[in-house]
């Protein structure tokens, strides 16, 4: 069997593993990029709609032409590229094996397997998680009905029709307004499809507001909101979809009508695809289905960092890019510590918990004097509103306010990304000097170690309470 | 006055456009959007993404299958699929198209086929229709 070593193993060469590869690089560590599909990009090579790009090239970009961006570098940079390739595992050197290297005592094993190369095993000091998500599907929002042909998710269709060349029916029904679906409502009338509406059952669009106006309104597709789908009917091809509004809390079958289509595209979400990091003994959390991470993007295994939608699920690619070039910053990071006499690791972090209308956060612990970069969703929908840090102890149900932001237009469907100065957590915590000598000099640390940090989200009612906020009166909950 | 989603950025702000003739702009967080918001109530124009069929008969025996190939072979379709080059080629046009000739252009790349390999930035149609706007290929393929 073919083996292979570098420092750090990608997987997955979409926009989060060549933007981490790159980091990686950059630092003077070596890396492979390995991927099951044939080509670098992972999903941004079928969204051949532009709208990429404003944050990390300042210009607006098809996903191919983002792609390629990162591609250039990574080809520049020669880091070697395995496509058309599975893991099949990934081990952990227990540094008792017999076949081990003599220089690695920690560390990973992985098996890949490929038609070209057959089996190979890669052995690697840390491992960045960049496998991105896949749809949830029809079985995921349990729709009733029959099981005909002409039921896709909305990415499968968007590959059939942007890469493989073929039309997915005639009639189409959207279920569900995620971004993805929007898109392919007006690809499909780009197409010679007609869309006939776009159902979604919560009040509000989970798509951004920028592609509601540009692919449902500008062309004329109606977008039915707080409608649920009751079911699919069709014996051997869809030939509609039953709807009906929601009213006090369940929906109004008195008011069900059919929509007549042959094809039902599912827009319902995605799902961090973590099959591999969970056999590997990376523990996920419930509500992102992603990784647990520190403030570093390391997993609860140390030297397995992770980003992109593997991680949690992003609204911009721009963002996921950021976020991975940080991983794989922290990845090199971790290696220089390794390496170096005095390791720094080890260090506990204080953890950080979603609050009041805040869904998830992204890391789920902060290290105490180092810029925090939080990723975080809301729950609610907020005009006017602002997000609070507090350190929380002892049943104090409000907690100490340590950093706040206001935020204008806070909507489930659009992340929230906060970077927190590096004084915020210090000063509040023990001093680092103290903490280095181990000597506990009082009443600060073991507050601190007692503590829990806290995000949340709350509405302020006006501009004038922005004003009293900055005071520091609190600001003005409604 | 006229409340529209301003689609510059993914930020998506509220603009507010006044009457003319100076279409006051309001709501905007950019220059960007200011200047869609007055253009989006007189002359409402849109950057163009679409696919063309690829033809993959200007591929060498070489490009198609290097390990494998003798030369003055003809392509056969098998070896086509064993590539897994997609069949679409991703295109956009070079600056915004009126947005009532979106469907006429759209309509046109259905059915422009172009011969593969392409490069990313290719020129598939130059000047369409002397609007001053091209379309050019967005991947490389081939």
């Amino acid at each position: 069997m073919k083996k292979l070593r570098f420092d750090v193993v990608v997987i997955g060469a979409g926009a989060a593993g060549m933007a981490s590869a790159l980091a990686i690089v950059h630092n003077g560590f070596t890396c492979v990029l390995i991927d099951r599909e044939s080509a670098m990009g992972g999903i941004l090579l079928q969204c051949i709609h532009n709208g990429f790009g404003l944050h990390l090239f300042k210009e607006e970009l098809t996903g191919p032409e983002f792609s390629a961006r990162l591609e250039k570098d990574v080809r520049a940079a020669d880091i070697p590229f395995y496509p058309d390739t599975t893991v099949l595992s990934i081990g952990k050197h227990t540094g008792q094996t017999e076949d081990r290297d003599a220089d690695t005592d920690t560390g990973f094993s992985l098996l890949l397997s490929s038609a070209r190369t057959g089996v190979i095993r890669v052995d690697c000091r840390a491992l960045v998680l960049a496998m991105g998500s896949r749809e949830r599907n029809r079985g995921n929002i349990r729709i009733a009905g029959d099981r005909p042909a002409g039921v896709y998710t909305a990415g499968l269709a968007q590959r059939l029709i942007n890469m493989d060349g073929y039309l997915p029916g005639k009639r189409a029904v959207i279920i569900g307004s995620g971004d993805i679906g929007l898109i392919m409502a007006r690809r499909l009338t780009l197409s010679g499809t007609k869309v006939e509406a776009v159902v979604e059952i919560q009040p509000f669009p989970s798509g951004l507001a920028r592609n509601i106006a540009q692919c449902l309104d500008d062309f004329e597709i109606p977008l039915f909101l707080s409608h649920a789908t009751l079911r699919i009917i069709g014996r051997d091809r869809v030939s509609g979809v039953e709807i009906a509004p929601i009213e006090n809390g369940a929906p109004n079958t008195e008011k069900a009508r059919i929509l007549d289509c042959d094809t039902v595209l599912l827009s319902v979400g995605l799902v961090p695809e973590n099959e591999l990091s969970a056999r590997a003994g990376v523990i996920l959390n419930p509500v992102t289905n992603g990784p647990v991470v520190n403030s570093r993007l390391m997993t609860n295994i140390p030297g397995i960092f992770a980003a992109g939608n593997v991680l949690h699920i992003h609204d911009l690619v721009d963002r996921v890019a950021d976020e991975a070039s940080r991983a794989g910053a922290f990845c090199a990071a971790w290696l220089s510590e390794q390496d170096s006499t005095k390791a720094v690791c080890g260090v506990p972090e204080i953890p950080l918990r979603a609050g009041k209308n805040v869904r998830y956060t992204v890391p789920s612990t902060l290290a105490r004097g180092a810029v925090a970069h939080i990723s975080l969703r809301s729950m609610i929908v907020l005009d006017h509103g602002e997000v609070r840090l507090s350190r929380m102890k002892d049943g104090n149900p409000d907690g100490e306010l340590l950093f706040s932001r206001r935020i204008s237009w806070i909507r489930p469907g659009e992340m929230i990304v906060l970077d927190i100065p590096p004084n915020v957590i210090s000063e509040k915590c023990n001093n680092r000097s103290t903490a280095e000598n181990g000597q506990k000099t009082g009443g600060d640390e073991s507050e601190m170690k007692d503590s829990v940090l806290e995000i949340s989200l709350v509405s302020v009612s006006s501009p004038s309470a922005e004003a009293r906020t900055s005071t520091g009166s609190g600001g003005h909950a409604t | 006055m006229k409340e529209l989603i301003c689609i510059v950025c993914p930020r998506g702000c509220h603009l507010v456009v006044g009457d003319g003739p100076d279409f006051p702009v309001s709501g905007n967080n950019c220059p960007r959007g200011e200047a869609y918001g007055r253009s989006e109530v007189t002359a409402p124009k849109r950057v163009v993404t679409a696919t063309c069929p690829a033809d993959f008969s200007g591929l060498s025996d070489t490009t198609i299958h290097s390990a494998e190939s003798s030369p003055g072979r003809s392509v056969k379709q098998t070896e086509i699929d064993a590539l897994d080059l997609p069949r679409r080629v991703p295109v956009r046009t070079t600056g915004a198209v009126s947005r009532a000739q979106v469907s006429d252009l759209v309509a046109e790349l259905l059915h422009t086929h172009i011969r593969l390999p392409v490069r990313t930035g290719d020129v598939i149609i130059s000047n369409w229709h002397d609007s001053g706007v091209s379309v050019i290929a967005t991947r490389s393929i081939g």
